[in-house]
């Protein structure tokens, strides 16, 4: 094997200076204060907030959701209309088996994203095929069939009246869902929080670097010896699993779930989600769940029938001001702002 | 031991076009030579079916003894087959370290891994710091690629291919684009690659190839023309008249 040839011998002020470059990497790749910042404020929002939890329990169902496509998009460049479909699967796989005296909640998260985990698996193949369009395309037919295929099933499914009786025990054989919601509030923070963790661990992994790669330049990539299509596959996979897992815990918190949660809405809005908040930053589409169904709150208070025509307009303004999205604009506001703290001390200084 | 890479017999039309046309072609062990050939003649063509990128209508292509004309193109990465581009293909929004990271990372077949931390694989990020110091790129190790002079990005074209550590080396127009007098650092570079690394070049820039090659062969019209020493072609009169010939007027 011919390896390349040392520049110099090397000395120890070489090796120095190479282990100084790993531990850049490893700096940069460690927790920010604002992210700890970040994830005191759903603990805030228990004490302060009380009477939203329903409302935030949402949020973080969103959010988990928009977390899973944001994987898909973000990182690994695929583009989907119908994230929907893993979303949904999983929420009826959670729905049965709590009607059908499995509510147990663990098992039933779980058992959902397994499901929607292999759809996702079975389906890559189709979506790897061919261009952004047909991704689009495939993606969305995908999820249309679906949602016909459970509106057709009444006798599981229950159709368009959606699924009833549905009970979920008590979270680990303890905690049992109130009717105030604060269980399930935690429930879905705590759930949102540790997916976020396996996320952002994947991401710094070298297979998230991987994935970046993809995402940035195939062509280079497959000359580096990449299997391309193997490692989309699996971004796909973990993504549908994980909108499964989201899906599972909409079910279980609300103990309901209709063919809403397969529709293409549904899937139009985690898109929305993840483009507001800002693809492939990972908080990205956490914070444009927040905004969206806090923006839907508000807006639908002042005006029940036009607070769309709001979002619609604030989202083209974002496009046109911020092009990373809500993360991006923050990001910029933050540079402009050393920036602006460097110019002050420096002219202070002269 | 065989050739380092070998073709018998290539052929690829494009539609009545014979793009590729009966090529036989060695590069020896440890062999620095050079293809040229005036514009049109298939040379990037001939790139795409060694690495993989296009499949030959006819002919085999052999690589340290294995006949690799059937498997695809990563597989003949791993099998020590490593290009760079005419056109830089880098990525754009990571570091050169970033970049020469993920390429060490997967020639040591990791990027399959998903739990463990890039920033925990010292190894593999120190091997990117020392071959990026090799290449006097340290400087630049934490600047996005895109924000990168041109040069830098030519050299970080020739960084990804070393990090696979390959057998053979195909350099498709590595000097394309850097203008005259930054070249030095390219040639610097060139002239430091292995021994034990067998080079095809793909080059116009005729300076360079006299400079660096011990055999050339001339592709004209899809078939090598000739093939011989650097003396040998600068000596032949069919080589003066397609190509030499044809740049003096140019």
């Amino acid at each position: 094997m011919g390896s390349i040839p040392k520049a110099a011998p090397a000395t120890d002020s070489g090796d120095i200076k190479f282990k100084a470059e790993a531990e850049y990497l490893r700096a940069k790749a460690s927790w920010r204060p604002y992210e700890l910042v970040f994830w005191l404020l759903p603990i805030a929002a228990y004490f302060l907030l009380p009477k939203q939890l329903v409302l935030l329990s949402r949020v973080a169902v969103m959010g988990l959701f928009a977390l899973s496509l944001d994987l898909i998009l973000g990182y690994a460049g695929i583009i989907s209309l119908g994230h929907a479909a893993f979303f949904g699967l999983g929420g009826y796989t959670a729905g049965l088996l709590a009607q059908h005296g499995f509510g147990e909640p663990i098992s039933g998260l779980v058992m959902g994203a397994l499901a929607a985990g292999i759809l996702g698996f079975a389906t890559s193949f189709l979506v790897m095929r061919g261009s952004d369009l047909t991704r689009l395309m495939v993606t969305l037919g995908i999820c249309l069939m679906l949602m016909e295929a459970a509106n057709k099933m009444r006798w599981l499914t229950g159709g368009a009246d959606g699924l009833q009786g549905i009970a979920v025990s008590p979270i680990l054989g303890v905690w049992t869902f109130d009717l105030f919601g604060r269980t399930a509030y935690i429930y879905s923070m705590a759930v949102l929080f540790l997916v976020f963790l396996l996320i952002r661990r994947v991401i710094r992994s070298p297979y998230g670097l991987a994935l970046r790669g993809i995402k940035e330049n195939q062509r280079r990539m497959q000359a580096l010896g990449t299997p391309v299509t193997r490692r989309l596959v699996v971004a796909y996979t973990i993504g549908a699993a994980l909108a499964g897992l989201a899906g599972a815990l909409l079910t279980q918190t609300t103990q309901f779930v209709s063919l809403d949660v397969l529709s293409f809405d549904k899937s139009a809005e985690v898109l929305l989600m993840v483009t507001l908040g800002g693809a492939g930053t990972l908080y990205g589409g956490i914070i444009g769940g927040l905004a969206l169904i806090v923006a839907q709150y508000l807006l639908s208070g002042i005006s029940p029938e036009y607070w769309q025509f709001w979002v619609g307009i604030a989202f083209i303004a974002l496009v046109f001001l911020a092009r990373g999205g809500l993360v991006g604009l923050a990001q910029k506001g933050v540079a402009a702002l050393s920036r602006g703290r460097g110019a002050r001390a420096a002219s202070q200084g002269g | 031991m065989g050739a380092a890479l070998e073709t018998r017999g290539l052929m690829k039309l494009f539609g009545a076009l014979a793009v590729a046309n009966n090529v036989s072609l060695t590069v020896e062990q440890g062999a620095r030579h050079a293809l040229i050939g005036p514009n049109g003649a298939g040379k990037t063509t001939l790139v795409n079916l060694l690495t993989g990128v296009l499949v030959p209508n006819a002919g085999r292509v052999i690589l340290n003894n294995v006949d690799i004309t059937d498997e695809p193109q990563y597989r003949r990465v791993s099998l020590g087959l490593a290009r760079t581009f005419q056109v830089n293909q880098l990525f754009p929004n990571m570091t050169p370290l970033e970049s020469v990271a993920l390429a060490v990372a997967e020639r040591r077949c990791t990027t399959g891994r998903w739990w463990p931390r890039l920033a925990r694989s010292s190894q593999t990020i120190e091997e990117a710091a020392e071959l990026l110091d090799h290449l006097r790129m340290l400087d630049y190790a934490h600047e996005p690629s895109k924000t990168l002079p041109y040069g830098r990005q030519r050299m970080l074209e020739i960084a990804l291919a070393l990090a696979l550590q390959p057998r053979v080396l195909l350099l498709d127009e590595p000097a394309a684009g850097v203008p005259e007098g930054e070249g030095v650092e390219l040639y610097d570079a060139l002239a430091k690659l292995p021994s034990t690394v067998a080079v095809l070049l793909i080059e116009h820039d005729m300076n360079l190839v006299f400079r660096f090659a011990h055999r050339i062969s001339v592709l004209v019209s899809g078939s090598i023309l000739v093939e011989g020493t650097p003396e040998e072609i600068s000596a032949d009169p069919r080589v003066r008249e397609v190509y030499l010939g044809e740049a003096a007027h140019g």
